[in-house]
């Protein structure tokens, strides 16, 4: 266990390193110049210059690199003239458009997130176990097919235009809800669960395709097996078989992907906040990279793939917590 | 202890190691085409395909046809007092203008459909080709390379840089390099480029474990004992067993690139206008959906019923190429080939 956690983490900092160099190479040794995006127009060249000093765009990249590095790790002071602001230790540095800590926006922006993918993934397990039940227990039928084809179209729809049609079915032609307009979960419980709930249906009736199909095929597999067999010779009443065993055979993939989907979505869901004006990771990416604020994309692709290979490593645990065959 | 091979399912790639467990064509080398064709949901999603790219390579006659073109503008049909929404009904659908027109710019809805079915498409279809190209080669190397003259490093070197690539974000460093680079440079290709770039390892990892699995095969140790040097066995002996996975695959990738340059046109990152593509049409559309329903809808339901078709027909052919599913019993062949399935028991 200490040993798997210790491999993990070793590869997830050797992921994120190869990550954040990628991200690093990609976005500041690029034709468009850091400092002059900073500075913006109307920016006299010995301005240039001392903004160039500032953010270290002067210095060779590999250098570059090392202070982006040590700035993440330690903390780093960064003169804005004639005071010094020190920015401490997860520094991802400040915003070219807003100044703002790069650290504090995505920290801003996280609890949306966190709403958002907890609340779809509810949603969809309930919605996909459930379907993917009810189709196996009466696997080639008619149920089985209409299951299957209804599953199919809702999970080969784009998300944004599930957004779409949520919104305008919902908001415009039946006039149930208001425009979602995010309320934290602090302020008003109620507001916060009316507000997402197009949302969290927009990204659940999407994802819960998957989770049908996984539910039906284990539960499939595991009624072919001896023990259920055995079950049944007992007279065991048939529901108990299928909620309490068969299910038993799905649930380590289903949670396994789930914890990976989770992830996906915490790291930012770019559609559905974009759709519904949702303030999180995903809108902001948008936003940054369309301002070409290179440290906050560098960020939020920084966090992204960190929560990506956080979810995986937690999926993993759950597998070999659910699956005794699994050791890790 | 170390739970590397019990816990690859896990990986991201995930869907990549079903696909991969698929079974290969060897087993029943008539898969494929007839297989889809064979079925009922396989037919309708080929046709509809074929009938898209059909659209997609005429679109210019097919504007001609209507009369119209993308570009022009027709202000006199729009009505100004509602901020440009065109006049009439379902957003001013007429014999001249067959889905309407544009509010605010008044260019024709139908002309921009065909058109944009060419960016949709050729950007899908070509970013998927190079995806197979790249992960091909990248599966290939990994899966051939043995232990002589370090082959090993090679098979490590190529395996960890596809773990890499698929670990990364991809969505937001196709976000970010969209952003990055200048808008000179043409933004289909770049489009195309990206989706390359970030989509080639789940292939590449599919064709490593299928060239793994068939090179212990023993025709491929009779072709080693003749000579056949290694790009001749990749050729010859390795490639055709691929065929059914790889199929199998691209299929499910294709409407996959198909959304994904839908989604970045759709953020305002891919193709702008006058280009038309269907994503950017529905990035332009999301303001109007209260006074112009049609407007989102065109292309909204264009761009659904082009996915769930290449869905279908990628479904259809992993049911072909399934050896455990059942022959399909509602068209002739099939029925024939059951009852002489029937006859073959009897006896």
């Amino acid at each position: 266990m200490i040993r798997f956690l210790l491999r993990r983490l070793l590869g997830a900092v050797a992921v994120l390193l190869a990550l954040a160099a990628l991200s690093y190479l990609l976005f500041y040794a690029m034709p468009g110049d850091p400092a002059q995006l900073a500075c913006g127009k109307g920016c006299t060249a010995p301005q240039l210059a001392q903004v160039r000093h500032a953010l270290g765009t002067d210095q060779p990249v590999l250098r570059q690199f090392w202070t982006f590095l040590t700035t993440l790790a330690l903390g780093h002071g960064f003169s804005t003239g004639p005071s010094t602001v020190w920015c401490s230790a997860p520094c991802l540095g400040y915003s070219y458009q807003s100044n703002e800590s790069v650290t504090q926006m995505l920290l801003d922006r996280l609890p949306v997130d966190v709403s958002l993918a907890l609340g779809a993934a509810a949603i969809w397990l309930l919605l996909g176990i459930g379907t993917g039940l009810y189709a196996a227990l009466r696997p080639g039928r008619l149920r089985d097919r209409v299951v299957n084809a209804v599953i199919l179209t809702l999970g080969s729809t784009p998300v944004f235009v599930m957004a779409l049609l949520l919104l305008m079915g919902a908001c415009v032609w039946l006039q149930l809800l208001p425009f979602p307009n995010y309320v934290p979960l602090t302020e008003d419980p109620a507001q916060w669960a009316q507000n997402l709930l197009l949302p969290w249906l927009a990204i659940a009736l999407v994802s819960a395709a998957g989770y049908t199909r996984l539910t039906r095929a284990g539960v499939l597999e595991t009624l072919n097996q001896d023990h259920i067999r055995t079950l049944r010779a007992y007279g065991y009443p048939e529901r108990r078989i299928v909620l309490r065993h068969a299910v038993r055979g799905a649930l380590p993939t289903v949670v396994t992907v789930a914890a990976m989907d989770i992830g996906m979505v915490l790291a930012g869901a770019v559609f559905t906040e974009t759709m519904f004006g949702l303030p999180g990771l995903g809108k902001l990416a948008v936003e940054s990279a369309s301002t070409v604020d290179l440290p906050v994309v560098c960020g939020i692709t920084l966090l992204a793939g960190a929560l990506i290979v956080v979810a995986n490593t937690v999926a993993d645990l759950l597998h070999a917590a659910l699956d005794p065959r699994v050791r890790i | 202890m170390s739970g590397h091979v019990t816990l690859t399912s896990t990986e991201p790639g995930a869907a990549v190691e079903s696909a991969a467990a698929l079974p290969t064509g060897a087993q029943r080398p008539a898969g494929g085409a007839a297989g889809v064709w064979a079925r009922r949901g396989g037919r309708a999603a080929a046709v509809t395909v074929g009938l898209l790219v059909l659209v997609a390579l005429t679109a210019p006659w097919l504007a001609a046809l209507e009369g119209q073109d993308p570009n022009s503008f027709h202000d006199t049909l729009l009505n100004s007092a509602t901020g440009g929404s065109p006049n009439g009904t379902f957003g001013g659908i007429s014999a001249q203008h067959w889905l309407g027109v544009e509010p605010t710019t008044g260019r024709d809805l139908f002309a921009r459909l065909v058109y944009g079915a060419r960016v949709s498409l050729g950007v899908a279809l070509g970013a998927t080709l190079g995806q197979l190209l790249l992960g091909l080669l990248v599966g290939l190397a990994a899966g051939l390379a043995d232990g002589r003259r370090g082959g090993r490093w090679v098979d490590a070197l190529l395996s960890r840089v596809t773990d890499l690539a698929l670990a990364l974000p991809t969505f937001f460093f196709s976000i970010a390099l969209l952003a990055v680079v200048p808008q000179s440079f043409p933004r289909p290709l770049l489009l195309g480029l990206i989706l390359t770039g970030l989509g080639w390892a789940p292939i590449a990892r599919i064709v490593r474990a299928e060239t793994r699995v068939l090179r212990e095969r023993e025709y491929v140790a009779a072709a080693v004992l003749t000579g056949a040097g290694s790009w001749r066995i990749a050729r010859r002996e390795i490639l055709p067993g691929l065929v059914a996975p790889v199929a199998t695959y691209t299929a499910i990738v294709i409407p996959q690139n198909m959304v994904a340059e839908a989604g970045l046109s759709f953020l305002g990152l891919g193709v702008r206008p006058p280009t038309s593509s269907w994503g950017q049409m529905l990035s332009t559309s999301t303001t109007w959906f209260q006074v112009d329903p049609t407007y989102v809808l065109v292309p909204a339901l264009t761009l659904l019923v082009c996915v769930l078709a290449f869905a279908g027909l990628g479904e259809a052919l992993r049911v072909a190429f399934d050896p455990k599913s059942p022959v399909p019993a509602h068209t002739r062949r099939g029925r024939r080939k059951q009852a002489a399935g029937k006859k073959g028991e009897a006896r």
